[in-house]
């Protein structure tokens, strides 16, 4: 299906993501752990979809956002967020992000964001 | 489709990272109380990223106790954050309290699957210093502030924006959406929406109006009129996109419009976002890192299979040798190359710098002072020293112990300090030093050091020792007697880091992984306990001795020099067998009588010798001479641990397997009894 590329400071929840994406036949073909490594993935490896946390050291995953936005117009970029960051999340949006995803990750939540962001 | 997600397989990536980010936030508040203005921001920052990431994990992980004290602690470091509270020293108390707690629970859920642990104690703390603790999450406060800034400005642009679209062509829609009740942000979700619709067409207006719908100041429909040249099947596809929207009704009028906005608006838009980007670029960029995780079980695997190939390599060797195959030896040289390059990695792979045990220390060692109101300066050195993992995780309760230690009995109360014309402050430094073969870590107090009369007293008191015997103790023998069983000169237990394992446990565990502890000390002027620790113990290099026939290895981390010596040099001093070595005296093992051997001349072995080969080894309570028959040769080993049947035997530290299949031995030096 998709070739998505995971941004997440935290491996646990990259974990999460690639496993609920990865056991419904998307491809995950990076991961990144802040927003800078994320800015190189995403030049590199040209993903359909990219997975965003927001609370990142280096770059947060908002300004990464932008800056892929900036670069590449039709980027899919999801926002992984939590409870209480609904200003985050729609600077997020505002800054071009597609779709956002909720923690703790409800796989058929997330499934029906990514599948609705992929469909645009 | 698989939609179930078992928790249970990401416990342990779940543990192990929460681990490193509780250390983290940990250190975090530590510097924060030295730090200047631009640090504590720094700092602050980390502290409350680790929190917030933990906070997350643990939601995923439905461990709610966790997570409802980090949401909570969040909150009171946005208020620390926000400037609108400043640092103080009992903040940093309280958040150091909710770290224990944080570990507390992580210790729970390691051991018991649940973080079932009352944290409404803490809770209350936290929401009694924060105040109402009620409401909106701190977070949100300025950011929204801000928000609300921009959004004026931009319904300025968009009224404005509205009297041209009066202008534009197409067919205005009446849309109505309702919003998943089940909908996380609204708000969020209704922006995406709109941020379709604007894409498509020209909103010409909302009802409520944007801002009101973005803040989430309605209920869960919106309307829309919306200005466009597609058909309504057309609006359909396009907000099929946004999840969550539960219906979308849209009624056509059909009226035409000019509508040619659209284009420009969208350039502009393009231009801000790069105007805000650019600020952006500036920062930082780090190389990536590439790395996985792996259990330490299956590194141990390797490990042992490299062992394996170890061993076989020198049989391998030996074969060519013996039967004098050419081609084997060169095709072996190559071989053994690239298995030593192979061992090295995977030795290197194990090794993890010992910032990871160290991180957690100035927390104890603060708490620890802080608790019997004295005051230290505490230093690490040498965090990038590199250890094998099983090594560090074995030495954690040790130098927990060493800084117990060193803040109970060393440091003074800061009045007994400025008596004896010292800084108030005292001083403790944990360092690591890499030496050759080996890494030394030491504990080092500018205290009041040991007085060794004492220490005999004590020794004769708990009836280990004769009078007598310890009279003839020197200084540096007398502090050693701590080290035996029985002789544990803390009387009490501090709350803070609990138990202590005793000055024997230490010494034990430090030999058991082939190591040994020296200690200096000078009355007055403090107290250095140095742990001497192998860098591996997977593979050690060792020295093969042979014993009537029997060979043994001895680690050559253990190993100081090998003499000769003749046997009218030696002496029996109350019963135990010496030589004078450089001045100092040198006590003896005979290894032949230790394992009762006897030698080929069926006479006793040694004693028709004129001439003895001595290994001397090194180990915590000194230097000892082993008398052994012949030094054979150096040679990597692949240490096995004992099997049951050695278990218990003295003197016998595990066996390894040479390359000739043969079955050696390996001596564990600390457990040798004197003759």
């Amino acid at each position: 299906m998709a070739k998505v590329l995971v941004v997440d400071d935290a491996a646990f929840m990259r974990m999460m993501v690639k496993n609920i994406l990865g056991a419904n036949g998307h491809e995950i073909v990076g991961e990144a752990e802040n927003g800078v490594q994320g800015l190189e993935k995403y030049a590199q490896l040209k993903p359909d979809l990219v997975t965003m946390d927001i609370v990142m050291p280096e770059l947060d995953g908002i300004e990464a956002t932008k800056e892929i936005i900036r670069s590449h117009p039709d980027a899919r970029i999801v926002m992984c967020t939590a409870v209480g960051q609904q200003a985050k999340v729609l600077e997020a949006m505002k800054a071009g992000a597609k779709g956002y995803i909720i923690k703790p990750f409800q796989a058929p939540k997330v499934l029906e964001e990514i599948k609705k962001v992929l469909g645009s | 489709m698989s939609t179930e997600i078992d928790l249970s397989q990401y416990l342990n990536a779940f543990l192990e990272e929460t681990k490193e980010h509780l250390q983290a936030f940990t250190q975090a508040l530590i510097d924060l109380e030295d730090a200047d203005e631009e640090r504590a921001v720094e700092v602050l920052n980390a502290a409350f990223r680790a929190a917030h990431t933990v906070k997350g994990m643990s939601a995923s992980m439905d461990f709610m106790n966790m997570e409802h004290l980090c949401h909570s602690m969040e909150d009171l470091m946005d208020e620390l954050r926000s400037g609108s509270r400043g640092v103080t020293p009992e903040l940093i108390d309280m958040l150091l309290e909710c770290s224990t707690k944080l570990e507390e629970l992580t210790i729970c859920i390691e051991d018991n699957g649940n973080d079932d642990i009352d944290v409404s104690e803490v809770l209350s703390e936290l929401d009694k210093v924060k105040g109402n603790g009620e409401g909106e999450t701190a977070e949100d406060k300025p950011e929204k502030k801000e928000k609300a800034d921009k959004d004026e400005g931009k319904s300025k642009q968009d009224s404005e924006k509205k009297v041209e679209s009066e202008e534009g062509k197409g067919k205005t829609y009446e849309i109505n959406i309702s919003v998943n009740k089940s909908c996380d942000f609204k708000g969020v979700r209704s922006f995406l929406a709109l941020k379709t619709l604007a894409e498509i067409g020209k909103i010409v207006k909302t009802v409520p109006s944007q801002e009101d719908i973005e803040n989430e100041k309605f209920g869960f429909k919106f309307k829309v009129i919306l200005v466009t040249e597609i058909s309504d099947d057309e609006i359909k596809d396009a907000l099929a996109s946004v999840a969550d929207l539960e219906k979308v009704e849209i009624s056509g009028e059909a009226v035409e419009v000019e509508a040619e906005v659209a284009e420009q608006e969208k350039e502009q838009k393009k231009k801000d976002l790069k105007s805000e980007v650019a600020k952006s670029k500036d920062k930082g960029k780090e190389a990536a890192v590439k790395s996985v995780r792996i259990n330490i079980d299956k590194l141990d695997s390797v490990s042992n299979l490299v062992g394996e190939l170890v061993i076989n390599k020198s049989r391998l060797i030996q074969i060519g040798r013996e039967h004098e195959i050419e081609e084997l030896g060169s095709t072996m040289a190559v071989v053994e190359r690239t298995i030593s390059d192979l061992q090295y990695e995977v030795t290197q792979m194990r090794m993890i710098p010992v910032e990871h045990v160290f991180n957690r220390f100035p927390k104890l060692v603060r708490d620890l002072y802080r608790a019997q109101g004295k005051e230290v300066d505490f230093i690490l050195k040498g965090k990038e020293i590199e250890l094998d993992r099983t090594v560090l995780d074995e030495i954690v309760d040790p130098i927990v112990h060493l800084l117990r230690n060193a803040v109970d009995h060393g440091i003074e109360l800061p009045e007994g300090r400025e008596k004896a014309g010292k800084n108030r402050k005292g001083r403790i430094a944990l360092a690591a030093k890499r030496e050759t073969g080996h890494v030394t870590i030491s504990v080092e107090d500018d205290g009041k050091g040991m007085d060794p009369d004492i220490l005999r007293e004590k020794a004769v008191s708990k009836g280990l020792l004769l009078t007598d015997e310890v009279a003839k103790l020197s200084d540096e023998d007398a502090f050693k007697l701590i080290f035996m069983p029985g002789f544990s000169t803390a009387e009490k237990t501090t709350a803070v880091s609990g138990r202590g394992v005793g000055m024997e446990v230490v010494k034990t565990r430090v030999e058991a992984l082939g190591g040994f502890v020296d200690i200096q000390s000078e009355m007055g002027n403090g107290t250095k306990m140095v742990l001497k620790l192998p860098l591996t113990t997977a593979i050690i290099q060792a020295l093969l001795i042979d014993v009537c026939n029997k060979t043994y290895a001895i680690p050559l981390s253990n190993v100081r020099e090998i003499i000769s010596v003749l046997k009218n040099d030696i002496k029996t001093i109350q019963g135990a067998t010496v030589i004078t070595l450089r001045g100092s005296i040198l006590p003896l093992v005979m290894v032949q009588s230790l394992f009762g051997l006897f030698g080929n001349d069926n006479n006793g072995g040694h004693n028709h010798k004129d001439k003895f080969v001595v290994v001397v080894v090194e180990r915590s309570e000194g230097r000892i001479g082993l008398v052994v028959d012949t030094a054979l040769e150096q040679q990597e080993i692949v240490v096995k641990p004992p099997d049951e049947h050695m278990q218990g035997a003295t003197g016998l530290g595990g066996f390894t397997i040479l390359g000739d299949g043969c079955v050696v031995p390996i001596l564990d030096i600390a457990s040798l009894t004197l003759a």
